[in-house]
C-alpha cells in the first residue's frame, strides 16, 4: 500500500474492540482498529512484521507492531501501558477515534523463507509481530517446513494471547511455553527463553529462527542460536526504537546508517552483527 | 552577465520587495528586517538559513479536540527570496533536500523549497573558523542557487542560473547594466583569492571509528545542543501535539541528538544515554554514515559549531585537522 501524498497525515480510524491480555502492574490490552474508510481498509495491505503509527488527537503517536495476520479485516495491536500515548490508549473505550499511519517498515522476508523450517522465539509482548507471522504461515502451510514455537513470559499472568497460545500448543507438536519462575499448578517449562531454546534445541538445518522480545532476551537467544549452529543469515529479529516520523527523516531511530523505521524493524543478524550498538 | 551599481542597492531591494518576501542577512539570522548595506558585508548570521525551508516549529495540521477531527488547511505560501545567502548555507539546504526527498517525499519541506528563490553571494572574506574547502565546496559554490552574485568593488555582478533566477533579474532589469569585462575578470580573481583564504585541513575521517579515543572529547560536552541548532545540515525533529482549549495543532519542532531524552523509550531503555554515545553518533552520522548513504559529508564547513560551542569542542580537531 502506498502512503498518502502527505506522509504525516494519518487515516481516521476507530477502536472496534478491546481485549485485556494482562492485568496488574504492567497491563497489556489488544486493540482491534478499523479504518473509517472501508475502501482504504480493504486496501490496507501489509506484511507480517510491519508496524503502524497509532495516534490519539491531542496526545501524540506511537509505533506498534501489527499483531493481526495480513488477511484480517482489521488491524490489531497489543499495547503495554507505559508512556503517554499507551496510557491514553488504555483509557480508550470501544468506538473511540484513533488515527493510523502506515504500514511502516520492511516486514519479514516471508517469500525468502519458503521451503524452510521456521523457529519462532518470543518473549513477553514481543510475541505480537510473531503472532502475525504465525497466522501467515498457517495460511500458507504448504510453503513452509516444520514449525517450532517458543514463547515465554515473566509469569503465567504475563502471557499474552493466552487462549490462542494454548490453542497453538494443542495444534502444533513443537510449541513450548515457559515462565521465568515456578508457579503452583504450572506444568510446562520453567526458565528463561534462551535456556528453553537450548532444551528444545531446534536443528539449524534448512531453518530460519525469528526472535522478538526484550533486548536482553534477544541478545542471549542469538548467542544460543549460534551455539546450536545457526548462521547469522539464518537469524532474524525485529527491533524497536523511539520513533516519531516513521519515514526515516526525524533521525532518532538510527543504528549506524540504517533507520529502524524504514530499513527495519526486521533485520537479519548478518546485517546487525556489522552494526554498532544495536540495542 | 549583469551588474548593479551599489548606489542603486536600496532601489534594488525595494523593487524585489514588491514581489517577494525578501529575507537577508542580519547579525543573528535571516530576516525581512535587514540593513541593505550591512547585509552585503556580514559574512554569515549566527543561525543558518535552514529555518526558511525547515522552520524550527512548523504546524503539520490542526485538529478539533472536541470532535477529534483533523483539519487540514491548505495555506498559500508567498514566495520568499533569500538575498545574499552564502554558498555554505545553500549547500546546507542541498543536503537537507537529499534527506527530505529520499524514498518518501516530505511535502512540507518540498513546498517551502519550491516557494523560495536563492540569490546567493560569493563569499569574499571567509572567517578563521571557515573550512568549506576541506569538505569539498568553495566560497563560490553555486549549486542550488537561482542567481549567483559577486560583490566587485562598487558593483555587484549577477549570473542567472535557473529560469526562476532569470525572472528575478528581469524584475530589476531597469537598475541593471551589462557587466564590464574587467568586472567579470575581477570577480574570478576574488573567487580564487577567497578560496585561498579559507584554511584547508587534511581531514582524516578514517580515525572516526567506533572505539576511537577521539570521542573522549565528549567529557566536556554540555549536551546543550547549540551545534545542532546552528548546523545548516542537522535535520532531526520531534512531532508533538500542542493543545489549546477546543483545538490543537500537531507540530514538528527541531530536536537535537545531543539530548538524552531524544532516544529515550517509554520503557526507560535509552540506546544513547551517554554523552559519548551521542557525540559519536552525531559526528559519525555526518562524516561516515551520511557518506555511505549519499556519498558526501553532511557538513558545509560553515564553522558555526566551532565558533559557538560554549566549551570549545572543535569539529576541526575531532576530524584531525589540527
Amino acid at each position: 500500500m502506498v502512503l498518502q501524498l502527505n506522509p504525516y497525515l494519518p487515516y481516521p480510524a476507530y477502536i472496534r474492540g478491546i481485549r485485556d491480555e494482562v492485568l496488574d502492574k504492567r497491563p497489556i490490552k489488544t486493540f482491534t482498529i478499523e479504518l473509517k474508510d472501508e475502501k482504504l481498509m480493504k486496501n490496507f495491505t501489509f506484511k507480517p512484521g510491519q508496524c503502524v503509527m497509532v495516534g490519539i488527537i491531542g496526545v501524540g503517536e506511537a509505533i506498534f507492531a501489527i499483531a493481526s495476520p495480513p488477511n484480517a479485516d482489521c488491524i490489531e495491536i497489543s499495547v503495554m501501558k507505559m508512556g503517554r500515548v499507551t496510557t491514553a490508549l488504555h483509557n480508550c473505550n470501544v468506538g473511540d477515534k484513533v488515527f493510523v499511519r502506515g504500514p511502516i517498515g520492511n516486514g519479514f522476508p516471508v517469500e525468502e523463507w519458503e521451503g524452510k523450517n521456521i523457529v519462532l522465539i518470543a518473549g513477553g509482548i514481543g510475541i505480537t509481530p510473531l503472532r502475525s507471522l504465525y497466522y501467515y504461515i498457517c495460511d500458507n502451510r504448504g510453503k513452509y517446513g516444520e514449525l517450532t514455537f517458543i514463547y515465554g513470559a515473566r509469569s503465567s499472568k504475563d502471557l499474552c494471547f493466552k487462549e490462542e497460545i494454548f490453542e497453538i500448543e494443542r495444534k502444533e507438536k513443537t510449541c513450548h511455553i515457559t515462565i521465568d519462575f515456578e508457579e503452583e499448578g504450572w506444568t510446562r517449562h520453567v526458565g528463561f527463553v534462551p535456556d528453553v531454546l537450548m532444551k528444545v534445541s531446534p536443528s539449524p538445518k534448512n531453518s530460519v529462527a525469528i526472535t522478538c522480545g526484550p533486548p536482553i532476551m534477544i541478545r542471549y537467544v542469538i548467542q544460543n542460536l549460534h551455539k546450536l549452529g545457526f548462521k547469522p543469515s539464518q537469524i532474524y529479529t525485529t527491533l524497536e526504537k523511539r520513533m516519531k516520523c516513521g519515514i526515516g527523516k526525524c533521525g532518532r531511530c538510527n543504528i549506524g546508517s540504517l533507520y529502524v523505521c524504514k530499513d527495519g524493524p526486521v533485520f537479519s543478524y548478518e546485517t546487525l552483527q556489522k552494526l554498532p550498538e544495536v540495542f | 552577465m549583469k551588474a548593479l551599481d551599489k548606489a542603486n542597492l536600496d532601489k534594488f531591494v525595494e523593487l524585489l520587495s514588491e514581489e517577494f518576501n525578501v529575507y537577508s542577512i542580519t547579525d543573528t539570522d535571516f530576516s525581512t528586517d535587514f540593513d541593505n548595506n550591512k547585509a552585503l558585508e556580514i559574512l554569515k548570521p549566527i543561525k543558518s538559513a535552514k529555518e526558511i525551508v525547515f522552520p524550527q516549529t512548523e504546524p503539520l495540521f490542526k485538529f478539533d479536540l472536541v470532535g477529534k477531527e483533523i483539519v487540514v488547511n491548505e495555506k498559500q505560501n508567498s514566495t520568499n527570496l533569500m538575498l545574499w545567502i552564502k554558498p555554505c548555507d545553500v549547500r546546507g539546504i542541498n543536503i537537507l533536500k537529499k534527506v527530505f526527498e529520499k524514498d518518501v517525499k516530505d511535502v512540507y519541506f518540498a513546498n517551502k523549497l519550491n516557494n523560495t528563490i536563492f540569490v546567493g553571494l560569493a563569499c569574499n572574506n571567509p572567517s578563521r573558523n571557515c573550512f568549506c574547502t576541506s569538505v569539498s565546496i568553495t566560497p563560490y559554490y553555486k549549486e542550488g542557487m537561482d542567481v549567483f552574485a559577486t560583490s566587485v568593488n562598487g558593483a555587484i555582478i549577477f549570473e542567472a542560473l535557473t529560469e526562476k533566477g532569470k525572472e528575478v533579474l528581469e524584475k530589476v532589469n531597469s537598475l541593471l547594466r551589462d557587466a564590464t569585462k574587467d568586472e567579470v575578470e575581477k570577480a574570478k580573481e576574488i573567487h580564487l583569492q577567497a578560496e585561498n583564504k579559507v584554511r584547508r585541513y587534511n581531514f582524516n575521517t578514517s580515525r572516526l571509528t567506533w572505539d576511537s579515543d577521539v570521542w573522549r572529547i565528549s567529557e566536556i560536552c554540555l549536551s546543550c545542543g547549540i551545534c545542532t541548532y546552528l548546523c545548516p545540515t542537522c535535520h532531526c525533529f520531534d512531532i508533538i501535539d500542542e493543545n489549546y482549549v477546543y483545538e490543537g495543532e500537531r507540530i514538528r519542532i527541531w530536536d537535537s541528538c545531543m539530548y538524552s531524552e531524544y532516544t529515550l523509550q517509554a520503557s526507560g531503555h535509552n540506546p544513547r544515554a551517554y554523552r559519548l554515545q551521542r557525540l559519536r553518533n552525531r559526528i559519525m552520522h555526518k562524516f561516515v554514515w551520511f557518506k555511505e548513504m549519499f556519498d558526501e559529508y553532511a557538513c558545509t564547513g560553515c564553522g558555526r559549531c566551532v565558533s559557538y560551542c560554549p566549551v570549545n569542542i572543535s569539529l576541526i580537531e575531532i576530524l584531525g585537522g589540527v
